[in-house]
């Protein structure tokens, strides 16, 4: 071992790069079996090549590798620190070693563009149509931080009843999203965990398609009856109120809100098992209104009567949807192999496709055994896997086409970063490591007219399970009155200690300005930097777009750019320049920083020569060169 | 002199200007990256009695997404009590009803012809505002232009420094390009009321650092090019030139609303649906083709009859103001205002989902005014309850036929793809639009 290794594997250790195992690393999968896995996938790409007669592309260089493996696995770039630590190592091992630095569980990037991942997916939003979400977005951001098994995560999500504000009960929100539309909330589920495309059958027999609008309702059958929970009592109160013409009254006001943000959060029951056909039904296999019971028509063959209402539909169908169908490992195993090879084996990576249907059948089912029988659903120890594996070193394909090999295998097509990477980029560039800045905050302190009230008193938890408990509309009035005199009597009642727990806690809900994306409002607020590159509006699955548009290339000039990073004197990119000595040193550090490589010796020669004159405003302009490179806004 | 050349001009302008820099800052000479595929401009514009015979100059399209209900606005039945719930009807200035919700369109409605027997194939929203916006399916395969691209790709821009097409509030998506590439491509705007974000150099960068940092970034890029053949990496290349060009237009100021007389913006009201009008207005004076507004929470599943309330009075007061704010400055006889969705909602009202209704794509309405369309008429029909054209169907490539006849466009007009497939502005070949042209006077 050189001298120069020791003081960098010493640096590395303190970035964690190293393999050393802590107490929460005994958990993950053993690094050899994870080691295995990459090579059996490269043994399978390898005879892929080979059938084909093609020759296996290059590996990238170790900076392409770096930069790329950041903004796949922690969706950033590296920092100044990062980037020369792993730059100016020498050691064989050093891809294996960056690869388990980003998949440590003391890494935030990976939960962070995870959580962006799966919102995408689950068209997370902070508000339903009615009412706070904060408990279902909790749930999904917990899930990704505790990396939950993707079968036990989905299973959740759709088997959840009761209350969202419950203890861990967020779950309920995957069907409260989708209110008052679950057929398009079951077309929805179906794309997402099997990649079988429904929305068409929802209406019609689609021509093109295999679906029948009867098989479509049979589905729809399980996750039918998604009533609120005593919503009853409730309504009479409310009736009275309107009645009486008094909305605005602070009774009136108050009512509201209990049912807007309690009642609208509750999934009674556990799917009826039974729905009726619609009114418009077109063909001969049943009749406008007619009582049909649920049936599943791939995968193991599960039924539910038509005759009376179940109690646990919702929660059979979860478990055929994770156990008994080969679409749901194909799917979330296609879904990964996207994420981290840019393309997945399958397109769209969201149609079912049968393994033998693949341009190697092998491997996929080789991928789909070790998803669901060697690793369990753990995602991260997937995606490791993937990361070590030579099929994603292969270097960027330059042409815009395939040459006889899918995207997937032939070193990946560059691609624009997505708004998530671009933001997480700026955001570490002026902040440097972003796993410090603040994250969103979750509270079950009742927050009514945007303050805080009977703090230490009553949590929404608490109240939620009082109020749901009442039957009888004179008991509800009366609840809501005291209710209302209790917070108008304001949190004289509240215990310092709660008070000032409450104070250190801060206001929940999403942070603002220097966070990462996935910590920012969802959807991102309109005119924000990431809506401008295209993330999504939340509205549909997978909605996000990475085409370009003038707004971005402004925001690069005049913006984002030059407002958080370029002019600000305190960005951590600027730490380059503290970090060298000479002039080509800080040319080099700025390099590191921005597009974590070393400037070529032409560039070092021309930027020496005309544009660096040991001036801060010429290494402002050239930090804000380097940004708008196509290198900086496109992986590769 | 045409726009044609006018761009050609700036381009000239742009080119020497970064070769200038580069030679001055960088002591290279370079053949610069930028703009190489800009010098083309208005493709397969149209003839002036060639075939189509209207000649409105812009569109301003307000996308009502999520799916509007057409019983509840433009296509009430008030003797069908069991479709159409508790909503009343009232009479117009034009030659026909509308609902309760919609006051004000009644006053301009002499202006707008009703079309009743709108229908498309797609029942998702997805696919349903694709097809509203390209006139095709969404394939794995191909992206489709917007309709405001195939404008600009028909029409040529008409003010070479101002973007062809402009989104306000709505999918950046709906601003695609698709397979035509960047200079084709729409400006999507998040809020009216700050118009075209960073469209001005900032005051802590000198002119002289600016233009060095543009020529430092373009010899940098070099070598990126020389790799990577791709199309996206050319188009960021088009759009930091046309960038440029913007940020020295004379016409900049038309993206800012502010500078409107506060008279004119008290009538329209604060809400973003009638700034994002407002804007459109202004953006058309100064010559962009095409503006699409958006106005969203039409997909009213859940509680039907207060949300279309609410999103009506929207629509309805957006809509008012901005037809009589066109005619009054002379512009709506050559500005085509549409009034679009991408479904319907059922007769059917969902009790269950508090008085619901859900997504009909079988049947639902639009609106076209101004540019020579018969004010005050209807076209096509409903049956009885709303469910279906009852005559004269208008499918949506039918519909964006008629914007392209309104702009004398030929939307059968076969364009080609990169990769040499045929594509029209009227759709499919087997589901091809054809323009309604008896709402045209």
């Amino acid at each position: 071992m050189t001298s120069t290794f020791r003081f960098l594997a010493t640096g590395l250790g303190a970035l964690g790069f190293a393999f050393s195992a802590s107490a929460q690393q005994a958990k993950a999968p053993d690094p050899a079996v994870l080691k295995k896995a990459a090579y059996n996938i490269d043994k399978h790409v390898a005879n892929l090549y080979k059938r084909k007669k093609l020759k296996v592309p290059e590996v990238v260089d170790d900076a392409t590798f770096l930069r790329r493996s950041f903004l796949v696995a922690a969706g950033r770039i590296p920092t100044l620190e990062e980037s020369r630590m792993f730059l100016e190592i020498e050691d064989e091992k050093k891809r294996e070693m960056l690869a388990s630095y980003l998949m440590s569980d003391k890494n935030d990037g990976y939960r962070s563009t995870m959580v962006n991942w799966v919102s995408d997916l689950l068209r997370l939003t902070d508000a339903f149509n009615e009412g706070q979400a904060a408990p279902y977005v909790k749930f999904v951001h917990d899930a990704m931080s505790n990396n939950m098994p993707w079968d036990d995560f989905a299973r959740q999500l759709l088997s959840a009843k009761g209350s969202g504000w419950s203890e861990g009960n967020g779950a309920v929100g995957y069907f409260i999203r989708d209110k008052g539309m679950p057929l398009d909330n079951l077309s929805n589920t179906m794309r997402i965990f099997t990649g079988e495309r429904m929305e068409c059958a929802q209406c019609h027999d689609a021509p093109f398609h295999k679906w029948e609008r009867m098989q479509f309702y049979e589905l729809a059958a399980f996750t039918n009856g998604q009533e609120e929970i005593n919503r009853g009592p409730w309504r009479s109160v409310w009736r009275e109120v309107r009645d009486a013409k008094e909305e605005r009254t602070e009774f009136g006001r108050l009512v509201e809100w209990l049912g807007d943000n309690v009642h609208y959060f509750t999934l009674a029951g556990g799917g009826k098992g039974r729905i009726k056909l619609p009114s418009d039904y077109q063909y001969r296999d049943g009749d406008p209104g007619e009582v049909i019971g649920g049936k599943t028509h791939f995968g193991k063959r599960i039924r539910s009567s038509d005759r009376r209402d179940d109690q646990t539909a919702r929660e059979d169908f979860a478990n055929w949807m994770v156990t008994a169908n080969d679409n749901f490992t194909s799917i979330i195993v296609n879904r990964m192999w996207q994420r981290i090879m840019g393309k997945g084996i399958y397109e769209p990576v969201d149609e079912f496709t049968k393994s033998d249907k693949t341009i190697t059948p092998e491997l996929m089912d080789y991928l789909i055994t070790l998803m669901r029988d060697d690793l369990n659903y753990d995602l991260r120890a997937f995606q490791h896997v993937l990361l070590l594996t030579r099929n994603f070193q292969f270097a960027a394909n330059p042409e815009a086409f395939e040459a006889g090999m899918p995207q997937a295998f032939n070193g990946r097509q560059i691609e624009r970063m997505s708004a998530e990477q671009v933001w997480d980029s700026l955001v570490t560039l002026t902040a440097g490591n972003p796993d410090k800045l603040p994250k969103r905050r979750f509270s079950d302190t009742i927050y009514y007219g945007g303050k805080p009230v009977l703090v230490g008193q009553k949590t929404m938890g608490q109240l939620s399970k009082e109020l749901l408990a009442i039957q009888k509309p004179g008991e509800y009035k009366s609840y809501v009155s005291q209710l209302l005199s209790s917070i108008k009597a304001g949190n004289s009642g509240a215990s310092k200690d709660a008070m000032m727990a409450m104070q250190r806690a801060g206001r929940p809900g999403p942070a603002s300005g220097m966070a990462r994306a996935s910590e920012l409002p969802a959807p991102a607020p309109n005119g924000h930097l990431l809506r401008m590159f295209g993330s999504s509006d939340r509205d549909l699955i997978d909605s996000a777009t990475r085409e370009p548009n003038m707004a971005q290339v402004l925001s690069v000039m005049n913006g984002y750019v030059e407002k958080m990073v370029v002019s600000n004197r305190s960005s951590a990119v600027y730490k380059a320049l503290e970090a060298g000595t000479s002039d080509r040193d800080k040319v080099r550090f700025l390099y590191y920083s921005i597009l974590s490589r070393s400037p070529t010796p032409e560039e070092m020669a021309l930027l020496m020569r005309d544009v660096i004159d040991g001036s801060q405003e010429s290494y402002e302009n050239l930090t804000s060169a380097l940004i708008s490179t196509h290198e900086f806004i496109f992986v590769q | 002199m045409n726009t044609h050349e006018f761009k050609k001009q700036d381009e000239l302008t742009r080119r020497q200007i970064m070769a200038n820099a580069a030679r001055t800052y960088l002591g290279v000479t370079v053949a610069p990256m930028l703009g190489g595929t800009l010098a083309t401009g208005a493709l397969g514009a149209t003839k002036k009695g060639a075939g189509p015979s209207q000649v409105a100059e812009h569109v301003i399209f307000l996308n009502m997404h999520g799916g509007m209900s057409h019983l509840d606005t433009f296509d009430p039945k008030p003797r069908n009590k069991e479709v159409q719930g508790p909503v009343e009807v009232i009479p117009t200035s034009g030659d026909y009803e509308v609902s309760q919700y919609l006051p004000e369109f009644a006053k301009v409605a002499d202006r707008a012809c009703v079309i009743r027997s709108m229908s498309s194939t797609q029942g998702a929203h997805e696919q349903g505002q694709y097809m509203l916006h390209r006139s095709y399916q969404p394939r794995g395969t191909i992206v489709h232009p917007a309709i405001g691209s195939w404008i600009v790709r028909h029409k040529g821009r008409k003010n070479s420094t101002l973007p062809g097409f402009v989104t306000v509030g709505t999918n950046p998506k709906n601003a695609s390009a698709g397979f035509f590439g960047a200079e084709f491509q729409g400006v999507p705007l998040g809020r009216p009321d700050e118009g075209l974000k960073d469209s001005k150099r900032p005051n802590s960068v000198s002119e002289e650092d600016f233009t060095k940092r543009l020529a430092i970034a373009d010899v940098l890029n070099k070598k990126f090019h020389e790799t990577y053949k791709s199309p996206d990496v050319k188009s960021y290349d088009s759009l930091y030139d046309e960038a440029v060009n913007l940020m020295k237009s004379e016409d900049l100021k038309a993206f800012d609303i502010k500078r409107e007389p506060s008279s004119t913006r008290s009538k329209y009201g604060n809400d973003r649906f009638a700034q994002g009008c407002l804007l459109a207005r202004r953006l058309v004076e100064v010559g962009v083709r095409f503006v699409e507004v958006g106005l969203g929470g039409w997909d009213t599943h859940y509680d039907n009859f207060t949300s279309v309330e609410a999103r009506a009075a929207v629509l309805d007061k957006g809509f008012a103001t901005l037809v009589q704010d066109l005619e009054a400055k002379g512009l709506l006889e050559t500005t085509l205002v549409v009034i679009g969705t991408e479904f319907g909602r059922t007769p059917h009202i969902v009790t269950e989902h508090n008085n619901g209704r859900d997504h009909h794509p079988a049947c639902f309405s639009a609106v076209m005014a101004g540019a020579g369309i018969k004010g005050g008429t209807t076209y096509g029909k409903s049956d009885k309850e709303a469910r279906r054209p009852d005559s004269e169907p208008v499918t949506v490539q039918d519909f964006n036929a008629t914007i392209g006849y309104a702009l004398g466009i030929d939307s059968h007009k076969i364009l080609h793809s990169p990769s040499g497939r045929p594509f029209r502005m009227a759709g499919a070949e087997k589901d091809l639009g054809d323009p309604v042209k008896s709402i045209f006077s």
